[in-house]
């Protein structure tokens, strides 16, 4: 295979993004990420739910599906344990992975399959023009909100190093390099990989000048190896810490529960043979 | 063997080697068994968060071109919905078993009932077509399950086996099935020289099958979706393109019906009794009521009354010409399911109607016996009602 450049990553299906949106931020480091990896686009299948962020998959020139809402982290499952030689990158909105797929954050980040997942977060559904999400700072005024908004907003980082996830970092849009290295190194960790992308809606939310102002590197003398460290970071309310928050090694999903026998690798209309399991029944 | 014992044989023998699933009474044990058996075979068994995962994980280990299925009962199956409908847009084949059980809700998850046929037929939101099949016995849940995977695969959709509680765990003495009776297919693949540029997933086939390729194995990267998307899988709403997407996966379940309900099927319709042309009254049903049916008729028949009866083993699509055929010139026919709406004689009514049996200037002459108790008919409830029909047409 010849040597891959970001611009091999890039298919030919134009971004239907606003102007100025963070989610060009995030796919530019998605396309220097896959090409500083080297990675094999017919061995790469990049995996999404709905919203705007969960178009990228068009995007990019490897395998694609987008699914679901909310259902990218079950299927994303389903195909490493099918074919574990595959890279499988997760990616997604707030909305998409915090409100009608939380449910499925938690058991993909305590199984542990060898996946990386970015979730675009712009703290607001976009797609749909404008409501709260489970990101949304509480008392927000948005079209379903217009008197302010009741609810809390979800800490995702503290949620995923809560359900013991292997290895959660932070990047922002407006730092590409950044970014790069993440995915980089989330798609390199032997695990579930967990990057909170901030990445605002200019829109719908513009957080562009706050975020700038909070977010900053993790202190230098931050300990990635320790759970309680990263927690005391990820519940941080006077900045936005970014960085590589916590990672470990700990077996993979598929290390036990994974697919050999694949129909593509032989003859995939060969007899399978179950008469031995018949006769047991006589 | 049980019904569920059948169905774990057929799924490997047909080349299964993903489940996933959430445990669910009367279908639990479809996992277990399972789970004793596919990691030794090359397979891996998920046992999920619920059910929406359990089909979700389905979905994606079929992309990744591996023969995949869940099993579930009906609470499970409501949730399965909308992975029923991306499967079918984006042409993923699996194989879904809903063991029924008495509904709504929770029901009765100990009980049997045949009221999920509404669901399997009409579930998920927009025009999906799938095919649905109904084992009428033990024997019938290991071809039926093995035809299920070929079916899925071919025509690159959802096949919906519909057992129920009484299929699952009732133990049958049984002929040894024979998995050679029944073909292994795989998908159609894009040609390994093709020129992966020129490669569209959805191309328009005269069809509507088109090569699926397989990550990691064929050099034609392209992205699935449940959008409407064009020949290559990106997004398209156009009014010409909707259509012709839409006539193609039309297409392709109009060719699973010419092969399913032509004289060549390989689930052709159970017929007992006398031939039809020499009855008055028929019994036509489905599922696990096939055995008490069938010993009705032969019951009767055996007293001297002209009686026959015809039991499709494939749902959706209907053979209908031949159910027509049978009732045709047949005074009155009874259609006893265990469910109090009377499902299938529902669907029947809407594929054999009025129009095609001008001929007798009348509608079909369908009468439904209902039973919702939770527990299947017996002979003798069949058997009575047809004694009743035929004192009417006979006397009346």
């Amino acid at each position: 295979m010849a040597n891959l450049v970001a611009q091999d990553f890039k298919s030919k299906v134009k971004p239907t993004w606003c102007p100025g949106c963070g989610d060009y931020g995030l796919l530019a480091a998605v396309y220097q990420a896959l090409a500083r990896l080297q990675l094999d686009p017919a061995k790469t299948i990049v995996v999404s739910g709905i919203g705007c962020s969960s178009r990228l998959p068009f995007f990019v020139k490897t395998y694609g599906f987008q699914t679901a809402h909310g259902r990218v982290l079950p299927v994303a499952t389903g195909v490493k344990i099918a074919n574990p030689d595959l890279t499988v990158i997760a990616v997604g909105g707030d909305g998409d992975g915090f409100s009608i797929g939380g449910g499925h954050l938690v058991h993909a980040v305590r199984r542990n399959p060898d996946i990386t997942y970015v979730v675009m977060d712009n703290q607001i559904y976009g797609l749909t023009k404008g409501q709260t999400s489970p990101t949304s700072p509480l008392g927000i005024k948005t079209k379903s909100t217009p008197f302010g908004s009741a609810d809390a907003p979800i800490n995702p980082m503290a949620w995923v190093l809560a359900s013991g996830v292997s290895f959660a970092a932070r990047g922002f849009s407006g730092d590409p390099k950044l970014l790069i290295d993440l995915i980089v190194a989330a798609v390199q960790h032997p695990g579930f990989a967990f990057v909170q992308a901030m990445s605002p809606c200019p829109t719908f939310n513009n957080t562009y000048d706050l975020w700038r102002g909070n977010v900053q590197g993790l202190p230098a003398d931050h300990d990635p190896g320790d759970r309680l460290q990263a927690m005391a970071q990820a519940v941080r309310e006077d900045a936005i810490p970014l960085g590589v928050f916590y990672r470990e090694s700990r077996p993979t999903l598929e290390s036990h529960t994974r697919v050999t026998d694949h129909p593509a690798k032989s003859d995939a209309t060969a007899r399978f043979d179950v008469h031995g399991l018949l006769e047991g029944y006589r | 063997m049980s019904g569920n014992q059948a169905i774990v044989a057929a799924a490997l023998a047909a080349g299964c080697r993903f489940f996933a699933g959430y445990p669910i009474t009367p279908a639990t044990d479809i996992m277990e068994e399972l789970a004793k058996r596919l990691p030794k075979m090359g397979g891996a068994v998920f046992q999920t968060e619920d059910e929406i995962a359990a089909i979700g994980a389905v979905v994606g280990a079929s992309i990744a071109g591996v023969r995949a299925m869940t099993a579930t009962s009906g609470p499970g199956f409501s949730l399965m919905q909308e992975m029923l409908g991306l499967a079918t847009m984006a042409e993923v084949p699996l194989v879904v078993v809903d063991a029924q059980r008495a509904g709504p809700s929770t029901g009765m998850p100990t009980k049997m009932e045949q009221s999920d046929l509404n669901i399997a037929l009409y579930g998920a939101h927009g025009d999906a077509p799938r095919i649905v099949l109904a084992p009428r016995s033990v024997e019938d849940c290991f071809y039926q399950t093995m035809h299920a995977f070929n079916l899925a695969e071919t025509y690159q959709m959802p096949v919906i086996v519909l057992s129920d509680q009484s299929l699952s765990h009732r133990t049958e003495t049984l002929t040894m099935p024979n998995p050679d009776l029944v073909p292994v297919a795989y998908r159609l693949r894009p040609a390994a020289r093709g020129d992966a540029q020129a490669y569209r997933r959805y191309a328009l086939t005269e069809n509507g099958i088109s090569p699926m390729g397989v990550p990691g194995f064929d050099r034609t990267p392209f992205t699935a979706t449940g959008l409407e998307h064009d020949e290559t899988g990106e997004p398209d709403y156009t009014p010409a393109m909707h259509t012709a997407q839409l006539d193609k996966r039309g297409v392709k379940f109009e060719r699973a019906a010419e092969l399913l309900c032509g004289l060549e099927s390989p689930l052709g319709c159970w017929a007992c009794g006398v031939p039809e042309e020499k009855a008055e009254v028929g019994v036509l049903t489905w599922g696990s009521t096939a055995g008490a049916a069938r010993e009705a008729v032969h019951e009767l028949v055996a007293e001297g009354y002209p009686v026959a009866g015809l039991i499709p083993a494939v749902i959706n699509p209907l053979p209908a010409s031949r159910v027509r055929y049978f009732a045709l010139n047949l005074k009155a026919v009874l259609v006893p399911e265990v469910n109090r709406s009377g499902q299938f004689a529902a669907w029947v009514k809407a594929h054999v109607g009025i129009a095609e049996t001008e001929r007798r200037g009348r509608e079909l002459p369908l009468i439904s016996l209902n039973k919702y108790g939770g527990l299947p008919f017996t002979p003798g409830e069949i058997r009575a009602k047809v004694r009743g029909l035929l004192d009417e047409v006979i006397h009346g």
